[in-house]
């Protein structure tokens, strides 16, 4: 076995194009699970680690830059204000140990529907960067995750970045699982609140082959919530509520049932949603 | 003077009537109000940095030249027939040297397997491979290329109670009339909940190093009991116990599931033997959490009467387990001893399964029995409208009722005080107001009954040389419970000396010097007695040689904190002005654990009051703090005590909430033998917990005055969650654990 250690991204992807199907390594924490058990085997390895570029972020305008591979711990110490929803699923990562090593890219790439970075980015429209020595392309991240544990990446490419607005209101993330920690999501869920394009967004993750979004329920909820004050009936969260625990195409697994996962993304986006909006009234106020 | 008596002796309930070897120079008991200098005190376990630091050597570190490497290839079905196995390709693979299976003539005899033609449970071995590598070994497991036929199998408790596969016997025992008392009983409950199969996950899976050199056999196993791994070595392969040797340094946890040599030691020295080279078979972790044992589910039917005023009248307690193909039946245990009542009935029968046998953890069954038990009585008390802890004192029993005999000890009712008052039990139903998280909340409490008295045999040595060290040699192993502290804290107590000149040692049957499995919660109370004995004998010699230093005369003269002193003051001196001249010579003591006070029955007691957080929305719930409050007799090392209980709350409260085999019902094979999907608790989990002793010394069970504190604390801890859910919620949930899915199922 052959392991690459690239310092730069051009390295890195002169690699990636001259070993298609290398197995790219970034923080290990999918990857070596992966390995150790024999599911995957790889002749050679890229690892990511030693590439600066894929390791920072930035702001320009309204819009974050997140390398692919900032760790969990970068994110939720530097981003919690620019990107809560997503700081508030990266804190419910693993342990500390996981969240040091892992990444954004890496849960991207490895696209579980059980992928806690996923939902937030899927309700703030995030857009994955993928670069090959052939060049840049950005594709939406709704577009990018195809099924469970399938996505557009092109055997050449690497996950450079991914884009999404800095926070236009008031984010949740919450999760449920069987226990308090280290624990992969029975089905869990984003709310992305625009305030300025008054606009809900929602998604829900570990409760179908991908990450979804439950466009009924944004629709009924932008369209009743009153902006100006940020006060919602009740009758609308619930419908809210029930039109996201409908948008779930969950199944019955080990971790949890359909009817339960249902059930619980419901009680999650009443919450979310409730606690979003109480956010907003308290900023209007 | 030494003498054999024939003596009682018990272990998990179990009682035997043995020769024992007692001595008359077994000092007195401490008297219960005597300050001692170290026993009681705080004091960190010795080899706490060893452990930490990563220096500690357990089994599965041991690594010798030219030691092969075992993979093991086990049944993917719950019941089949072997039709398959590549030995040949096997044998081919480079680095391979051995391969065993069903078909071998092995050199150790065994009643069944441990090798599997036709395997009934899922994770049953078939074959066993040994190579120079683990990874040469896996491929050779690889290589044999197993084809198996699925046979029928069950592993439904309906189906199975339909069928009648019942073990054995329905075991039933009884006292007075039940059923007439039921039938007249002023106020009746009867509840029926399900117990989870429950998994040991040690740390450290089962596992062992053999090493056959011309008929010396050296193994390292990572079990619970040195000596019976050595008997049990010995006897299958026909060698004499004094050519096997076995060591345990450090064991990563046992948890009930490490008795004896274990299936691993007996291979890994057939191996050996048959190769000629050290081999290493240590479980990886799905083999451990397939194949290591259990505590099997049960579902209980209890019946309760009682009058008016709260006097139980009956109790009736019908058991099915789910135990594989055997097992054995104590689950009726509490039902027959925790309560006074003059009509008690338990009827238990173990369902033959195609599951993996179900074996000791950690209170086996009377666990099970007390989450059962101690959930009826909390019904019968809000059906009579009775405060749950009031009911239980008034049921109180200084008696052990199956057998009429006193207890040598019993502080339950000052238990129930305590814990009443550090949880604030009375005010609790404040916790039903309504709350702004939206959570509900409640307290919910129960008793806990062990046995734990331990006994005989158990042996010490001690020696102490010209460098003032003294070493005393024990034949038990530190399963992570910190026992070699607690007998460093007694012979130091005894001798007299610092804690820092006491050496203790264990884990290594070579000394011969006999200790006892640590399993029943015997452990401190068999071996600490034998230490004390050989520390008084060490001492005695010391002053009478401070006697010859220092001219006075012995009796008036005594060693405290490492100083001889005399009763007027007048001599102070180190005691290294004696130890000092002793040059090679060495002052030697033995000790033994005396026999158990005739007519009486040795039990530990407890409480534990448990307050819970429920989200009716996900059903989750957070136990937010447990209060335990239990009697074991003298509390030896308070630090330790306190950790051995909170590990107990800790895996009880698993048991509680979150631990629970998961079965593929359509194969019969766990879908969860993983750490990622069984759930035991992560730190996040950890509940507030408040923990206290009701220190009052055994003194008639033996001369240190404790009892064993291995089982109790994992015993009240499930009911009093499930009963803090109950006070909570308004609701009783039929089955733990409290999944998220079930509490959502139960409040609906
Ligand atoms: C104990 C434990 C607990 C965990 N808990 C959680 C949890 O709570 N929630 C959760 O969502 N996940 C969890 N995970 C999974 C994992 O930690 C996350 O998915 C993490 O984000 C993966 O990041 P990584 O950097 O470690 O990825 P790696 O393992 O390095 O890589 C993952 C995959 O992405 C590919 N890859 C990595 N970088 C790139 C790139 N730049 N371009 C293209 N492909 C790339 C790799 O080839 C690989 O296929 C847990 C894992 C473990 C071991």
């Amino acid at each position: 076995m052959t392991v690459l250690r690239p310092a730069t991204l051009a390295a890195a992807l002169a690699a990636r194009s001259e070993h298609p199907g290398a197995l790219l390594v970034a923080g290990g924490t999918d990857a070596m699970v992966a390995i150790n058990s024999g599911r995957l085997r790889a002749e050679v390895t890229v690892d990511l680690t030693g590439v600066g570029e894929l390791a920072s972020w930035s702001r320009s305008g309204s819009t974050i830059r997140i390398g692919s591979g900032l760790t969990y711990t970068r994110l939720i110490a530097e981003l919690g204000d620019l990107c809560p929803g997503l700081a508030m699923a990266s804190r419910t990562v693993g342990s500390p140990q996981i969240r040091n090593r892992g990444t954004v890219g890496g849960n991207v790439a490895t696209a579980s529907p059980a992928g806690d970075a996923l939902p937030p980015l899927v309700a703030a429209g995030a857009v994955i960067e993928l670069a090959s020595t052939d060049g840049v392309r950005r594709v939406p991240i709704g577009a990018f995750l195809v099924g469970p544990k399938r996505s557009l990446l092109a055997p050449n490419e690497l996950i450079t970045a991914i884009e999404l607005p800095v926070a236009r209101g008031p984010q949740q993330f919450s999760k449920v699982g069987p226990r308090n920690a280290m624990v992969i999501a029975v089905c869990s869920l984003a709310v992305d609140v625009d305030v300025a394009s008054r606009r809900v967004a929602v998604a829900i993750g570990s409760a179908g082959p991908t990450t979804l979004r439950a466009l009924e329920a944004e629709a009924v909820a932008s369209a009743a919530i009153d902006w100006t004050t940020g006060a919602l009936g009740d009758a609308d969260l619930a419908r809210f509520a029930a039109l996201v625990a409908q948008a779930a195409r969950p199944i019955d697994d080990v971790r949890g049932t359909a009817a339960y996962r249902r059930h619980a993304l419901a009680v999650l986006a009443r919450r979310s949603l409730g606690w979003s909006l109480e956010a907003l009234r308290r900023a209007v106020a | 003077m030494t003498r054999l008596v024939r003596s009682i002796t018990e272990m998990e309930g179990r009682f035997e009537e043995k020769w024992v070897l007692v001595s008359d120079d077994e000092p007195e008991a401490w008297a219960s109000d005597r300050p001692l200098a170290i026993v009681g005190h705080e004091t960190p376990r010795t080899t706490g940095p060893t452990r930490v630091s990563g220096a500690a050597r357990y089994t599965t570190d041991v690594s010798l030249p030219g030691m092969l490497h075992v993979a093991a290839l086990r049944s993917p079905l719950a019941h089949g027939r072997v039709t398959g196995l590549n030995r040949e390709a096997a044998l081919a693979v480079p680095g391979v040297r051995a391969v065993l299976d069903s078909t071998d003539t092995l050199s150790f005899r065994s009643r069944s397997g441990p090798l599997y033609a036709e395997p009934e449970h899922a994770g049953a071995l078939l074959a066993v491979v040994a190579a120079d590598t683990l990874v040469a070994a896996r491929a050779g497991v690889k290589a044999l290329a197993l084809t198996i036929d699925p046979l029928p199998f069950v592993i439904d408790v309906d189906e199975a109670f339909r069928d009648q596969r019942i073990d054995g016997e329905i075991a039933e025992e009884s006292r007075g009339d039940v059923d007439a008392a039921l039938a007249g009983a002023d106020v009746r409950v009867e509840l029926t909940v399900e117990t989870p199969t429950q998994l040991q996950t040690a740390l450290e899976p089962h596992g062992a190093v053999g090493w056959w050199t011309e008929g010396e056999l050296t193994c390292w196993v990572s079990t619970q009991g040195i000596f019976d791994a050595r008997s049990e070595l010995a006897k299958r392969f026909s060698v004499a116990p004094e050519r096997v040797r076995v060591v345990a340094d450090f064991i990563g946890g046992g948890f009930g599931a490490k008795q004896g040599a274990g299936v691993e030691a007996l291979l890994a020295v057939e191996l050996s033997r048959r190769t000629g080279r050290p081999v290493r078979f240590i479980n990886d972790r799905h083999g451990e959490q397939l194949d290591a044992g259990s505590r099997p589910a049960t579902r209980q039917t209890v019946r309760l009467g009682a009058t008016g005023q709260g006097d139980l009248v009956a109790i009736d307690s019908e058991v099915l387990t789910s135990f594989g193909m055997t097992g054995w039946r104590a689950v009726n245990t509490p039902a027959m001893t925790l309560y006074r009542c003059a009509n008690a009935r338990g009827v238990e029968a173990n369902l033959k399964l195609h599951l993996r046998q179900g074996n000791a953890f950690r209170a086996p069954m009377v666990l099970e029995g007390v989450t059962a038990v101690e959930q009826a009585m909390d019904e019968l008390a809000i059906t009579l409208g009775i405060d749950p802890l009031d009911l239980r004192r008034r049921n109180f029993v200084d008696v052990d009722q199956p057998s009429g005999l006193p207890y040598t000890s019993n502080q339950l009712l000052a238990c129930y005080d305590r814990v009443a008052e550090l949880s604030g039990w009375v005010g609790r139903d404040a916790l039903l107001e309504p709350s702004e998280d939206g959570l509900l909340r409640g307290m919910g409490c129960a008793t806990q009954i062990w046995w734990g008295g331990g006994g005989p045999p158990s042996h010490a040595t001690i020696r102490i040389g010209g460098d003032g060290i003294a070493t005393v040699v024990t034949g038990i192993q530190d399963i992570g419970t910190g026992t070699l502290t607690a007998a460093q804290m007694v012979a130091a107590e005894e001798l007299g000396l610092p804690l820092d000149r006491v050496r203790v040692t264990g884990g290594d049957t070579r000394p011969n010097v006999y200790g006892p499995v640590a399993g029943g919660s015997q452990t401190s109370p068999s071996v600490l007695p034998a230490v004390r004995g050989a520390a008084a004998e060490v001492k005695r010699t010391l002053l009478q040689l401070a006697g010859d230093v220092f001219e006075a005369a012995p009796a008036d003269l005594d060693l405290v904190n490492g100083r001889f002193r005399s009763s007027d003051g007048a001599l102070d001196e180190p005691y290294t002005e004696v130890t000092g001249k002793l040059g090679n010579a060495t002052v030697d003591g033995s000790g033994m654990r005396g026999a158990n006070p005739d007519g009486m029955r040795a039990n530990t007691f407890g409480c534990q009051v448990a307050q819970v957080a429920v989200d009716p929305g996900t059903g989750e719930v957070r136990v937010e703090h447990v209060w335990a409050v239990h009697d074991i007799g003298r509390v030896i090392n308070p630090l330790g005590a306190r950790s051995q209980v909170e590990g107990g709350i800790l895996q009880g409260m698993a048991f509680a909430l979150s631990e629970e085999v998961a079965f593929d019902p359509t194969t019969g094979v766990p879908t969860n033998a993983w750490l990622d999907d069984y759930k035991i608790p992560s730190i996040a989990d950890v509940p507030a917990m408040t923990i206290a002793f009701v220190d009052v010394p055994d003194t008639a069970l033996n001369n240190v005055g404790a009892k064993g504190l291995g089982e109790p604390p994992i015993i009240p801890t499930p009911a009093a969650i499930a009963n803090a859910f109950r006070h909570a919620t308004g609701r009783r949930a039929l089955a733990l654990p409290l999944t998220r899915a079930r509490v959502v199922e139960t409040l609906a």
